[in-house]
């Protein structure tokens, strides 16, 4: 009797301890389950492994999969691939359109098969007013690509530099989509292609940045004065800045450059001074010192009333006006003379004031208020901020620009 | 004898799970995580203010529509705001919220003059109004948005009006271009 006892009372102490265990588990952690921040999009290919002789074609296809359900507007991403056993013979995208002049399509086989590195650029936009839906179960195929097999030892297909566009049910404009990645083994996997380039540059003179003026009820206007270039690498840029179509009154603007790349643990910042033409493209310079021979880098463009650009391309274009964006810097930067094209990409205004009456990095109510609270005024200081298309008048066409800037809100980092 | 050893061992060893169980139960009711077996709770309204380095002027507060939310339900976030005397001509809004926790849905000015951009971000959202050109500055004095929230945990959870994330700010912007940082709260919301 005594030994049923102990029997009934370990079963039930086994029994309240099991049941205690699985209602934590099954209640009580669920944030250990959770992902870290926002929502995930998962990359894959299908299938996740290839078996194939040398000499034979084998396509894959790259899947891509929301954590939840979604309104996708568009995305990128680089598949990378070694060279040396890999070469690409076609892409096809399966979702949406390529963005031409960024995505990469068949057309461009020959220079993804002959550049340094074999990297695949697919960048797609959903063309359809109400945008592509996904959901969580099944995912979407993103493109397939089409490989020939010229070694028999096994190599992977990398996934990187991957970014997603998607649509709120508000109609705002979603980025914040953290990728996962799984890698496709060919012939049992090997090591991962090299994708980097490795370099090393040195920071050159400073140089007397735009001086400030105070004007007004305590404002702080960056004036275009002219600044020297100085540095063995000068970048002489055209820009393009929205609600300028043509040479203004006045013609110069104080424009701030942040180079970024190769060895510079420091961004290098400078202010140019820049003159438009007729048809309102901007040119300038800046310089600085640098000691690699080549090096991939990223440059920032900032002006006095505008939204930061990040630039990673040395003449990059756009399909909608100011929509352009970009991951990894690709710009190339010699000693002497560089040529940086930037007319083709339209960069934003908004940006015209602050808390500290100086710009924040943000289109807000405070940049839109001003020009509300200024409309129709003619004098300097207040065209020094409110006068965002140089016409001489601080008038609804400014307040409507500010407007379309709050699209995208903030400066590019 | 070795029996009795083994009985002694398996009851040390489930006492041992036991007390696990419980002290992982307990302790996870200590979190914002808490689930209650009634059916519908009240959600509990906790005001707290956001403590603020500059002086305030005027106040910006989250109330909510309705006293208990159940699974499924959308949650009604408003916002109201008091200018004082002042007249406002646009503001910002900066509140954070755990997104593991509520999906954003919508945000809608409760003014007709106003226009409302909705900005989701990581951890927070922030909101950007401006009044129509067309019409005349005034101070605000009552709900001026509604925001919409989906649960998808339950549990209580807060959301905070913040001073500030980063560069963006919660203020108010005058027909004068002067910038009123108001007294802020956050409110505690339960759902089952």
């Amino acid at each position: 009797m005594k030994k049923d006892n102990i029997k009934f009372f370990v079963v039930f102490l086994v029994i309240i301890g099991f049941s205690l265990w699985a209602l934590d588990a099954l209640y009580f952690n669920s944030t250990q389950k959770s992902k870290a921040s926002g929502e995930t999009m998962a990359l894959s290919f299908n299938p996740s492994s290839v078996t194939t002789e040398v000499n034979k074609d084998f396509s894959v296809v790259v899947m891509a999969k929301p954590s939840v359900n979604a309104v996708l507007r568009g995305y990128k991403t680089r598949i990378n691939f070694d060279k040396s056993k890999l070469v690409l013979k076609s892409i096809t995208y399966k979702t949406g359109q390529v963005v031409q002049g960024l995505g990469q399509t068949t057309g461009n086989i020959a220079a993804i098969n002959s550049a340094a590195f074999g990297q695949i650029n697919l960048v797609g936009e959903i063309t359809t007013e109400t945008g592509l839906s996904l959901t969580s179960t099944t995912g979407i195929e993103l493109a397939t690509l089409v490989f020939t097999n010229v070694s028999a030892p096994g190599t992977i297909l990398l996934i990187s530099d991957s970014a997603f566009y998607t649509v709120n049910a508000d109609k705002t404009l979603f980025d914040g989509w953290t990728t996962t990645q799984e890698n496709l083994t060919i012939n049992g996997g090997g090591v991962l292609p090299s994708v980097g380039v490795t370099s090393t540059i040195t920071q050159g003179v400073t140089v007397t940045t735009g001086v400030t003026v105070t004007a007004g009820a305590g404002t702080t206007i960056p004036t275009a004065t002219t600044v020297p270039v100085t540095g063995n690498t000068v970048l002489k840029m055209k820009l393009k800045y929205q609600g300028i179509a043509k040479k203004p009154a006045k013609n110069s603007l104080a424009v701030k450059v942040q180079v970024v790349g190769g060895a510079i643990t420091t961004p290098i910042t400078k202010t140019g001074t820049f003159t438009a033409d007729d048809a309102g493209i901007w040119s300038g310079a800046i310089g600085f010192d640098t000691t690699a021979s080549t090096a991939k880098y990223t440059v920032y463009v900032k002006g006095p009333k505008h939204l930061q650009k990040k630039i990673c391309d040395i003449a990059p274009s756009e399909t909608a006006a100011g929509m352009y964006r970009c991951g990894n810097g690709n710009i190339t930067l010699t000693a002497g003379n560089n040529a940086l094209d930037f007319s083709k990409i339209l960069l934003l205004s908004g940006d015209i004031y602050g808390p500290d009456k100086n710009q924040d990095g943000l289109v807000n109510s405070i940049d839109i208020s001003f020009i509300r609270n200024n409309l129709n005024k003619t004098d300097d200081p207040t065209l020094a901020v409110c006068d965002i298309n140089l016409d001489g008048k601080c008038d609804t066409q400014d307040y409507s620009l500010v407007i379309n800037a709050l699209l995208v809100k903030t400066d590019e980092q | 004898m070795n029996n009795k050893i083994y009985t002694y061992l398996l009851i040390a060893f489930l006492a041992i799970f036991v007390v696990s169980g419980a002290f992982m139960l307990f302790s996870n009711k200590n979190k914002d995580t808490k689930v209650s077996d009634e059916p519908i709770s009240p959600a509990v309204i906790e005001e707290t203010s956001t403590p603020k380095t500059e002086p305030t002027e005027g106040s910006i507060k989250l109330t909510l529509e309705k006293g208990s939310y159940v699974k499924g339900e959308k949650v009604s976030i408003n916002l109201e705001a008091d200018s004082g005397d002042k007249s406002v001509v646009g503001y910002d809004i900066v509140l954070s919220y755990d997104p593991m926790a509520f999906e954003f849905v919508s945000a809608t000015s409760s003014l007709s003059d106003y226009k409302l951009y909705s900005y989701k971000k990581e951890n927070h959202l922030t909101l950007t109004a401006v009044k129509n050109l067309s019409s005349a500055s005034s101070p605000l004095k009552s709900k001026i948005a509604t925001l919409v929230f989906n649960p998808i945990k339950l549990g209580e959870y807060n959301f905070t009006l913040e001073s500030s994330i980063n560069s963006e700010k919660t203020n108010m912007v005058t027909d004068k271009t002067e910038i009123l940082s108001p007294e802020l709260n956050g409110v505690m919301i339960k759902t089952n």
